[in-house]
């Protein structure tokens, strides 16, 4: 009997004494979504997560899961399963008890709990590990421990706190794979934190991108990178970012364009000189020094670029279509 | 120009080390061997011999005296109401210690304040908390002068059968402070992720702490009762303080009765009532280990 | 957490407060009740209050000479204590040299053999040495610690080890590191350790007891204490002498609570 539900903030605001961590928060999560919210540290989206979970409290507004309000229910009644960034198994139990343990509180029948148990071991690769104690198994494998732990409960809503940020790069890249797997399997509703903007991207149905408490903007990966709502959302998503500059025709506007919409053109109507080149093998980026701009602007460019010398002048055309205009005052896209 | 590295390549370089390392460890050594095993190895050297009460006898006795002493009574009453001290104040210490850990653990205001006044009792001494309790159960000037109900109504401190109660209170009020800091200590090494993670899967409150928090705070638990099994065996101040070993020699404890062998005729005897107590002190501190080390689990 | 629940937590944090400090309350009651009417009336309130016990266990106890021989005592102790260790501790974790283990094995061995078990034959070793009623005897057979060394072995293997090839390239001696370095580096540590040391020299009871044949002159605080519960029909003097006597380390608990407490919990929860 697998359950799903959808996530919905209104209003939602969470004071601790004078910090606001949360500030007014309205966001819907879709039955059966991968949402994840994005930001860097201290903007706020652990504690949205944990207050889905129930363990931080709401200080004004209210928050949904399914229809039911949940800002008064107890975590353990809320039908919600979180798998912590430090997995948080416990280390005096075997996995076998670890994974079954939200069923033993739930007087589910022995026969029942066994069959479940049996059902995420094998889902996540963990049967040859059963008698084994947390502190035997790789970083990897208490992973899957804590995701066998949440998958158990067959909550209506799964939580993930940066679950992937402690584990190696090549760990990362396999069990994000795997992560997207489960949530196809599993059809659930999943609400994912992190600060890697690459995990957002590849995983998520819809980002929520975050800081300084406040949602900036909600939407597909796609509707975030090509339309960011605000200069921290064009600045937060994509690798190298985008390139920002104040517009030299109209003071109140900030342009900006990123390095893959930009080529050199003698007719570029962006002038700057020619600070350094770094050559990636699959593509070059080239960086350039443009009057008026913060930081250097960065081009990519084929990886067949005759990389010109530093120093020399030179003229950076964009794509017309794709040059966003953002106010200077409030940062949001015009 | 570069320096030379602290050579641990030659040959002299070694030596140096070695002479350095004799010269770090010297001084503690010289104390150790003066205060600590020269004394042991003259323990069981004096065991062997007898003597009168004007130490002009010295005669070698071999390991009779052993035999003797450790089969008699005095090591025997010796050794049994060392265990008292030890059966009364370690599940105590224990007990109370966790409770006020519990109590004090949590994130409320002005929780410092509390936390301070439950490791006070760490600042008294032996002597003064053997006066603390004069005040409080001493026939002549205590709060109470009573007995303990059920025993006679003798004062508890006259009473042979429940003195060495008397005594232990004495040192479980006095434990408090250390017990509490450590089970403390212990309670907040566990990441508050397990915690909130055991809320999640439905342990109310009770169950977590039998079920997630008593066995992750077992290693804890397992050091508090050395700690206080070896204080309990050493115990000395509050015997003398508030009974003088007595009534009827029902508080003599081994330290007591070692302490009153310092003449020559009884040298002998108490020498090897020292030995017997550092053997009981091995044993159970040893046993304490494997019996109970089973039981404590160990993170990772 | 709500508010009913706060109130009911601090309801029972208050009560065990109160049972906590409750003998020690007993006893500020009856330092400055007269002791011809302590239990007469109500125990709970002071009856006659007269202050003269503190001046009467202060002369007959001769509480200032006891304070100030117990403070040389437990000064030199807690000094040669951490001085020790700190050189041992050193060599512990920094040096090589053969028999480390089983040296470091007999260090750890003492803690089997305290006092208690050693007295009889240290006391022939003080009267051999004539050092019954001396500070020598008082303090040097306490002038090594071997749960110190271990503390601040510890304290020392956690400094990272770039820092002492750094030290090595620089061309400084062991020693030069030790002062230089590896002390300032392991201040929290040192700090704790001399604290407890402190504490635990000041308390003493058993030792000073057996050395010390003329009490008049040489008594510490806490053997001055014993003097005073002869005569215990003058409850409030004793009492007044417990007080007085609890004062210098309870000012320490106040200043260095974080500390002891570090240096207590060392050896119990790792990291």
């Amino acid at each position: 009997m697998r359950s799903v539900a959808s996530v919905t903030f209104t209003g939602v605001t969470k004071r601790y004494g004078d910090v606001t961590a949360v500030d007014d928060l309205d966001l819907d999560v879709a039955d059966g979504e991968f949402m994840v919210l994005l930001g860097p540290s201290g903007c706020g989206k652990s504690t949205a997560l944990r207050m889905i979970a129930g363990l931080e409290s709401i200080t004004e507004g209210s928050l949904r899961i399914g229809d039911r309000v949940v800002n008064g229910v107890i975590p353990a009644k809320r039908d919600v399963s979180l798998v912590f960034q430090s997995y948080a198994l416990y280390p005096h139990m075997s996995v076998a008890k670890n994974i079954e343990s939200p069923l033993l509180n739930r007087n589910v029948p022995t026969a029942e709990r066994k069959t479940r148990l049996a059902e995420a071991a094998r889902m996540l690769g963990l049967e040859p590990y059963l008698d084994r104690k947390p502190g035997e198994l790789s970083g990897g494998q208490r992973q899957r421990v804590a995701l066998a732990r949440a998958v158990v409960s067959r909550p209506a809503v799964f939580l993930m706190d940066e679950p992937l940020s402690n584990l190696d790069a090549k760990l990362r890249t396999q069990t994000r794979a795997e992560l997207v797997d489960l949530h196809r399997r599993l059809g659930t509703t999943f609400v994912y934190v992190t600060h890697d903007q690459v995990e957002a991207m590849t995983m998520a149905d819809r980002i929520a991108v975050m800081s300084d408490g406040r949602l900036r903007q909600v939407g597909t990966s796609r509707e975030v990178y090509d339309t960011p709502a605000d200069l921290f959302v064009a600045g937060f998503i994509g690798t190298p970012p985008m390139n920002v500059a104040p517009d030299p025709a109209d003071a109140g506007a900030i342009v900006g364009v990123r390095p893959e919409h930009l080529s050199i053109s003698d007719a570029g109507e962006y002038a700057g000189r020619v600070h350094q080149t770094e050559w990636l093998g699959h593509e070059a980026i080239l960086r350039v020094t443009i009057e008026g701009a913060p930081t250097d602007w960065m081009v990519r460019l084929p990886s067949g670029f005759e990389p010109p010398a530093p120093g020399a002048p030179i003229r950076l055309a964009a794509d017309p279509a794709r040059v966003h205009r953002f106010d200077a005052t409030t940062g949001l896209r015009t | 120009m570069i320096a030379r590295q602290e050579a641990t390549v030659s040959d002299s370089g070694r030596l140096r080390e070695a002479l350095t390392a004799l010269a770090f460890i010297a001084p503690s050594l010289v104390v150790f061997w003066a205060f600590s095993f020269y004394p042991f190895q003259q323990l069981i050297l004096r065991g062997l011999y007898r003597n009168n009460a004007s130490g002009t006898n010295l005669r070698w006795v071999g390991w009779e005296q052993y035999g003797d002493v450790l089969a008699g009574n005095e090591f025997r009453d010796g050794l049994w109401h060392s265990m008292q001290f030890v059966l009364f104040t370690v599940p105590a210490g224990l007990v109370l210690g966790t409770v006020l850990a519990v109590a004090a653990n949590r994130r409320l205001r002005g929780i410092k304040v509390f936390q301070t006044i439950f490791s006070s009792t760490i600042a008294t001494s032996t002597a003064v908390a053997s006066v603390v309790f004069l005040v409080l159960i001493n026939q002549q000037i205590g709060v109470y002068q009573g007995g303990v109900p059920g025993f006679g109504s003798q004062a508890i401190l006259e009473n042979p059968s429940t003195a060495m109660f008397g005594v232990s209170l004495s040192a479980i009020w006095q434990n408090l402070g250390l017990s509490f800091v450590i089970v403390l200590a212990g309670l907040q090494a566990i990441p508050q992720e397990v915690e909130e993670a055991a809320t999640l899967d439905g342990y109310g409150p009770v169950r977590r702490f039998f079920r997630i928090t008593l066995p992750m705070i077992s290693p804890v638990l397992l050091f508090l009762v050395v700690v206080l099994v070896i204080f309990a065996l050493q115990a000395f101040a509050p015997i003398e303080l508030l009974t003088s070993g007595g009534p009827a020699r029902s508080t003599e404890t081994l330290v007591y009765k070692i302490f009153e062998r310092q003449t020559p005729d009884l040298l002998g005897e108490g020498a090897v009532l020292s030995v017997g107590l550092f053997g009981v002190t091995f044993l159970v501190t040893l046993g304490q280990f494997l019996l109970l080390e089973r039981r404590v689990h160990y993170g990772s | 957490m709500s508010r009913g629940r706060a109130l009911a937590w601090y309801l029972l944090l208050t009560t065990l407060s109160v049972l906590v400090l409750a003998p020690i309350y007993f006893l500020l009651v009856r330092a400055i009740s007269d002791p011809t009417k302590a239990f007469t009336s109500s125990v709970l309130t002071p009856q006659g209050v007269r202050f003269d016990g503190f001046s009467q266990a202060w002369e007959r106890g001769n509480l200032g000479g006891a304070l100030v021989r117990s403070l040389v005592v437990t000064v030199g102790i807690t000094t040669l204590q951490v001085t020790t260790s700190v050189l041992a501790a050193y060599a512990f974790a920094f040096l090589r040299f053969p028999f480390k283990r089983v040296l470091f094995a007999v260090f750890m061995a003492t803690l089997l053999l305290p006092l208690e078990v050693t007295l009889l034959p240290n006391l022939h070793t003080m009267r051999d040495l004539g050092w019954f009623d001396s500070y020598q005897g008082l303090i040097m057979p306490f002038a090594a610690a071997a749960f110190g060394t271990f503390l601040i072995r510890q304290g020392f293997l956690g400094i990272p080890s770039e820092i002492r090839d750094a030290a090595r390239l620089e061309g400084w001696s062991h020693l030069q590191f030790l002062v230089r370095f590896a002390v300032p580096l392991t201040r929290p540590v040192i700090a704790s350790f001399s604290v407890i040391s402190f504490m635990g020299a000041f308390n003493q009871y058993l030792w000073p007891r057996a050395i010390i044949t003329d009490a008049e002159s040489w008594a510490t605080v806490q053997i001055a204490l014993r003097g005073l519960t002869s005569r215990i029909e003058q409850s409030n003097v004793p009492v007044a002498g417990a007080v007085i006597a609890a004062v210098p380390i309870v000012i320490v608990l106040i200043l260095f609570q974080r500390q002891i407490v570090r240096g207590l919990t060392a050896g119990a929860v790792k990291g």
